[in-house]
């Protein structure tokens, strides 16, 4: 059975793009367009094995996200990877201390995308 | 080197960075005159700090923005990002400079012949071309009176773009 990933990105281009680069390895992609709408999502797909979302969305941020998950005990152990234009040292570590996985500053390369998807869905 | 300058060669370089990294390396053709291009859509971006405040605006033509797209994207949604990823470049060199910013959601103008009106203190546009068209990119900024860009450090201070940080 293939691995679902959900993409949280308010831009619909970008969660095309991930889908692109994940879909011909067989990854299925479930999207969101805020942190809320993602958190919604994760909170009702028990079958996500991982999350890539966006920092800077309308109605809650991706730090926000983060943190609502890792406050959930089901949802915590889902691996969430921040994929975003931020590259600013204090936001990488709060996002580490909130408990996301990984950090990609946007444009990201579909390969290295995808390397980091199989090694954290592993 | 003075605000102006460094901010001019920061702008250009981050432009053409970013058109690269889609693999559509652009040709930089100088700086935006008055005459007038068939932009078709143009993403606007403002941003603000301690040091500075100001708005971010690249415009594109239809076929060089279709041309850099990497898929069926909405151009709507496309040239916000664009102009959101040039921003994000921006910014993240401005970090080598000791000075944060802050950006706010694109919006996007749909006409031809943009020209901004910027405020005396602006920079200049600048224009990049390819066989499929042309983009300009502006920026209308305002600086904290008495404030100088420090002297960039040269380490990396921020994430590089397309680099992927894994923390465990």
């Amino acid at each position: 059975m293939s691995k679902r990933v959900l993409v949280v990105d308010d831009s619909g281009t970008v969660r095309q793009q991930v889908s692109m680069a994940l879909r011909p390895a067989g990854y299925e992609i479930v999207e969101a367009v805020d942190g809320a709408d993602g958190l919604s999502k994760l909170s009702n797909d028990g079958d996500i094995s991982m999350v890539i979302c966006d920092i800077n969305m309308p109605r809650m941020s991706g730090l926000e996200m983060v943190e609502q998950i890792a406050q959930n005990k089901a949802m915590k152990k889902v691996p969430v990877v921040m994929l975003t234009t931020e590259g600013q040292p204090a936001l990488i570590q709060r996002a580490k201390q909130a408990g996301a996985k990984g950090w990609i500053v946007k444009p990201f390369k579909p390969d290295v995308l995808l390397a980091a998807v199989n090694k954290l869905t592993a | 080197m003075d605000n102006p300058k460094i901010l001019d060669d920061l702008l250009v370089e981050c432009a053409s960075a970013l058109f690269s990294a889609y693999n559509r390396p652009l040709s930089y053709a100088g700086t935006a005159s008055s005459e007038t291009q068939s932009f078709v859509l143009s993403g606007v971006i403002g941003f603000a700090g301690s040091d500075m405040r100001g708005t971010l605006l690249l415009a594109m033509t239809r076929g060089l923005l279709e041309d850099l797209s990497p898929s069926a994207a909405s151009m709507r949604d496309w040239i916000a990002e664009l102009s959101n990823q040039l921003l994000g470049r921006f910014k993240n060199q401005l970090l080598r400079f000791g000075t944060e910013i802050y950006a706010a959601t694109p919006s996007v103008l749909r006409g031809e012949l943009i020209t901004p009106l910027p405020r005396a203190c602006a920079l200049a546009g600048h224009c990049f071309e390819s066989a499929q068209g042309s983009a300009c990119v502006w920026l209308d900024l305002s600086l904290r009176d008495g404030f100088s860009l420090g002297a960039p450090v040269t380490a990396d201070v921020a994430q590089a773009e397309g680099e992927t940080l894994l923390f465990d």
